[in-house]
């Protein structure tokens, strides 16, 4: 493949800068990947060396890793601005390789086993789907992940054929979902740009995304149904494609049809952006293209979308909907009283056990919106000013849904909207941007300190994004047990106590306990957990109320409740996620102190509850003889 | 047609090797594992994208991506159907789907590409050899005879042209880029050992001691006890055993390696109806005797089966290390 061959056909091609500075080819066409690699990987030595270093508290362990990602971020964005005439495989060999580093980059933070929530909430999927040979199982964590499956079919697939654990072959189908994000991105940009040089650009910038180094590369259904959404919008961009033979166009066609199905079984809220792009596209399509086939084509790929999404909602009676739903509205609604200033917005940059985000880390996440917000103006008054074809038009008006999307930020319930919203939305964000920077003013690129400016400013939007996306540094850095943190509340002894509970109670017991023991309960333990989503009940009194009275009674009966598990850990400090057990409990974000040690062991007290384990921090107690009215 | 059809064939050899290791049971290995990504993530939309489009009208990169996505779909779509079906999601059924589609997919593509090429040759040009010279053919000078292969059998001759041969393929040999990205990957594994063997010292750098004790399901005046460790070092124990608050039974020494359990099964007196007793263990370290490590108990409550004697059997089986 020659250097620059673009597609070509249908699609307007962009503007080019008319010359390149220190355009070499070598190599046989790789370039320099071998050396950006051998940076790459440098990087990530750095920032595995850090995640060390932080295990122990080391306070060297955090720099480590930012100068780290900054290395394996910054050279090889700085090497798709700098040569126009770069070949087309050290492009993609580039993106790939900052691909399968910034997956590595997630992997290591905890590699032994999950971490997060999400990804406890899909192993228990997966871990029933292993158990029975057969879907829909109830899932207490997350009770759409059953009806959501795609993920775990995939996991169950390479776990049975390779007698992998499903945590490895969780492993291996986000990574290879991730090989094919890397390569999707780039083919869309290319196709609908016109572009390989924009495409590159573009795709590198598509990284730059809050979510996508931490959250992105987790094991939950997001992270393999936003890659297959990318593919088929890239499928779909190639069957509008009419330079092409009809047995092609026909091949494309089905591909992105079945590629859609696959969305809609892999993830609700990604088959829902898929089908609203698809649909401002088919718009735009109408409103800009001479031919109709495109317009055809991109009506038929959303009917039968929207019909599938339908069909899925009618199956899984609605329960996306219902899940969803409070979500969505708790978020507007809470918008709506903070611009009637009537509440108060979302304190930024603080967590709930009262740590204030380092000022370098708040300036690079602000400073990160502000370059988006400022850099996309001269990419949308070019895209105004020139006649883009229907999918650039399309993606340029799917970014100004950024704006919006960040109102959403200042309320409690809105960040989860706006985060969720951010991976679809910089698809037009990284289009516009890479618009902005290659297309405004061409001849810039010609002189290396612009190039060099670029590459800086892609590193703070990169650099940002993370600080924004993957929370506060204890979120971000393994190390000591910390109250209510998610991944760094999880340790040995809870691992083992539910490992004892599995193999000692049995599984399947109803189970309360806090957010992360909940967790572990629920997947090492093979145990039913109680929660407020599942059981709309909200357990919580039983571990924070001093004495135990008739409310505590007849929660445990209403839920069925046959043990309690009491960390007592959580006495020592506030939690730091704002809640101890789910967002549902009374003194949520707003808890000043931490629950009382008396009120987790106020079972001690009671005759007919028998302490049955304890391990120093966690104790279990057998409340089965509460439930019989003794 | 052969060399054309290479790839199909490394495809067939693939799911025939899956289906032979599943078959005889080899459980996770090298192979196995290599073998069951690709059945599960590669051949199926290699396969089918093959099928569907011409070799020339899709570029290498939209291979890939079409590879892997279409061998998502068929994973995530197959399996849908698998769990309708009595079988369910098993490894015999994935293997039957996937390895199914695959060879499916692959026959299809070789039908395509033989008829293919069966039609290019029918269309292909044959030139027609027309001697337009008086010189009758077998009259022609004869063409210059090529040059002779060097000689088999060890000569200098044969070892200058293998020196010859070896020389230009290693001149051809890109050393640097080899170099240098063999690098990049020792330092990227460097980078996985470090962090993974940071998550496992942290991991049993805190020593785990649980204890328990659980009444028997059937028997309700027979009580489980067990201890477990997870600790940098062996450790001694005592545990002690009080009913209604009075001493009742002790174990003295225990003895636990670095990660082991101790169990033990106490039936107790039955208790008269309507009666109960707080039975309690107290786990303590040798090396802080006055200080209760771990603190367990149970009620029984009477109406159980009378036993006369205190019995108590040391389960057989976890009690690795163990000086009851």
């Amino acid at each position: 493949m020659s250097a620059e061959a673009v597609p070509q056909g249908t699609i307007e091609v962009l503007a080019l800068p008319p010359a390149s500075i220190g355009a070499r080819t070598r190599g046989g066409g790789w370039g320099y990947l071998p050396e950006l690699s051998l940076l790459g990987a440098v990087g990530l030595l750095m920032v595995a060396v850090g995640y060390t270093r932080s295990r122990a508290s080391e306070g060297w362990g955090e720099p480590l890793f930012w100068w780290g990602l900054v290395l394996i971020f910054a050279p090889i964005v700085f090497r798709l601005f700098v040569i126009q005439t770069l070949d087309r495989r050290e492009r993609l060999g580039l993106l790939l390789v900052l691909q399968v580093l910034l997956y590595f980059v997630r992997m290591l933070q905890y590699p032994l086993a999950y971490s997060s929530f999400d990804e406890f909430a899909h192993w228990r999927t997966a871990q029933d789907i292993a158990a029975t040979g057969h879907l829909f199982q109830d899932n207490s964590l997350l009770t759409i992940s059953p009806i959501y499956p795609g993920l775990e079919l995939v996991t169950n697939a390479v776990s049975d054929l390779t007698g992998l654990s499903t945590y490895l072959s969780g492993r291996i189908v986000v990574g290879f979902a991730h090989l094919l994000l890397a390569l999707a991105l780039y083919l869309l940009f290319e196709r609908v740009t016109g572009s390989a040089r924009l495409a590159g650009i573009a795709a590198a910038l598509y990284m730059t995304n809050p979510h996508y180094v931490f959250f992105d590369a987790q094991y939950a259904y997001e992270s393999i149904a936003l890659p297959m959404a990318v593919f088929v919008l890239f499928v779909a961009a190639r069957a509008v494609h009419l330079g092409d033979t009809l047995r092609t166009r026909l091949g494309f066609i089905i591909a992105a049809i079945i590629g859609v199905w696959t969305v809609v079984v892999m993830h609700h809220l990604t088959s829902y952006a898929l089908m609203g792009f698809l649909l401002l596209w088919m718009l735009a399509s109408l409103l800009r293209s001479r031919r109709t086939w495109d317009s055809v084509s991109l009506g038929i790929f959303v009917l039968l979308g929207l019909a599938s999404v339908a069909f899925w909602l009618v199956y899984t009676q609605s329960r996306a909907l219902g899940y969803l739903g409070p979500v969505v509205t708790s978020a507007v609604h809470q918008l709506q009283l903070i611009l009637a200033g009537e509440a108060a917005t979302r304190q930024l940059f603080h967590d709930y056990g009262g740590d204030v985000t380092p000022l370098w880390q708040r300036v690079m996440a602000s400073g990160s919106v502000g370059l988006i917000l400022v850099g996309i103006v001269p990419g949308l008054y070019w895209i105004w000013r020139n006649r883009v074809n229907a999918a650039v038009l399309a993606l340029a008006v799917w970014a100004l849904l950024y704006i919006p999307s960040q109102a959403l930020r200042l309320s409690q319930a809105g960040i989860e909207v706006a985060d969720r919203a951010t991976e679809f939305i910089f698809l037009g964000l990284a289009t516009v941007l890479a618009i902005s920077m290659t297309q405004v003013r061409p001849n810039v690129l010609t002189r290396r300190v612009a190039i060099w400016a670029l590459s800086i400013l892609a590193t703070v939007l990169f650099i940002g994004g993370i600080v924004a996306g993957s929370g506060p540094d204890w979120e971000r850095f393994p190390g000591p047990f910390l109250v209510s943190a998610d991944a760094r509340s999880l340790t040995q002894e809870g691992i083992s106590a539910a490992e004892w509970a599995s193999v000692n109670l049995g599984p399947g017991q109803r189970v309360a306990t806090d957010r992360v023991n909940s967790v572990l309960m629920a997947t090492y333990g093979r145990q039913r957990v109680i929660t407020s989503l599942d059981d709309n009940i909200d357990a919580s009194p039983l571990f924070t109320s001093l004495t135990f009275d008739d409310t505590d009674l007849n929660i445990l009966r209403d839920a069925h409740i046959g043990y309690l598990v009491a960390d007592l850990r959580l006495s020592t400090g506030l939690p730091r996620r704002g809640f101890y057990f789910s967002e549902a409990e009374p003194d949520a974000f707003f808890y000043t102190a931490p629950i009382s040690r008396a009120a987790l062991t106020k079972f001690d007290d009671l005759s007919n509850v028998n302490r049955v384990f304890d391990s120093g921090n966690i104790v279990i107690y057998d409340t089965g003889a509460l439930l019989n009215g003794t | 047609m052969v060399r054309e059809s290479l790839d199909l064939l490394c495809i067939m050899l693939i799911v025939a090797g899956e289906f032979i290791l599943v078959g005889s049971g080899i459980a996770s290995g090298p192979v196995n594992i290599l073998f069951g990504v690709l059945l599960a993530l590669v051949l199926p939309g290699y396969a089918l994208s093959a099928a569907v489009f011409r070799m020339r009208g899709v570029r290498t990169a939209e291979r890939a991506a079409l590879t892997l996505g279409i061998s998502l779909s068929v994973a995530v779509l197959g399996g849908l159907v698998l769990d309708a079906l009595p079988g369910g999601l098993e490894t015999q059924t994935w293997l039957f789907l996937l390895g199914g589609v695959t060879v499916v997919a692959s026959v299809i593509t070789l039908w395509r590409r033989t008829r293919h090429a069966a039609a290019t040759r029918i269309l292909e040009p044959h030139p027609i050899a027309l001697t337009l010279s008086a010189t009758p053919q077998e009259q022609a000078p004869p063409e210059e005879a090529p040059p002779e292969p060097p000689r088999l059998g060890v000569n200098r001759e044969t070892a200058a042209s293998i020196l010859k041969m070896l020389q230009q393929v290693l001149r051809r040999v890109p050393y640097r880029p080899l170099l240098i990205s063999g690098l990049a990957v020792a330092v990227f594994m460097s980078g996985i050992v470090i962090a993974v063997n940071g998550a496992i010292a942290q991991q049993t750098s805190v020593a785990v001691t649980q204890l328990w004790m659980l009444p028997d399901k059937n028997a309700p005046t027979t009580l489980h006890l067990g201890i477990h460790t997870e600790a940098a070092q062996p450790m001694e124990y005592r545990l002690a055993l009080s009913v209604n608050g009075a001493s009742y039974s002790s174990w003295n020494p225990i003895f636990l390696a670095t990660t082991d359990t101790w169990e033990v099964s106490v039936t107790m007196p039955a208790l008269a109806p309507g009666d109960e007793e707080q039975v309690e263990a107290d786990l303590y370290r040798a090396d802080h005797p006055d200080t209760i490590l771990r603190h367990v108990s149970v009620t029984l409550s009477g109406g159980a089966a009378p036993t006369t004697t205190p019995t108590v059997t040391p389960s057989p089986a976890p009690t690795k290390g163990t000086k009851p």
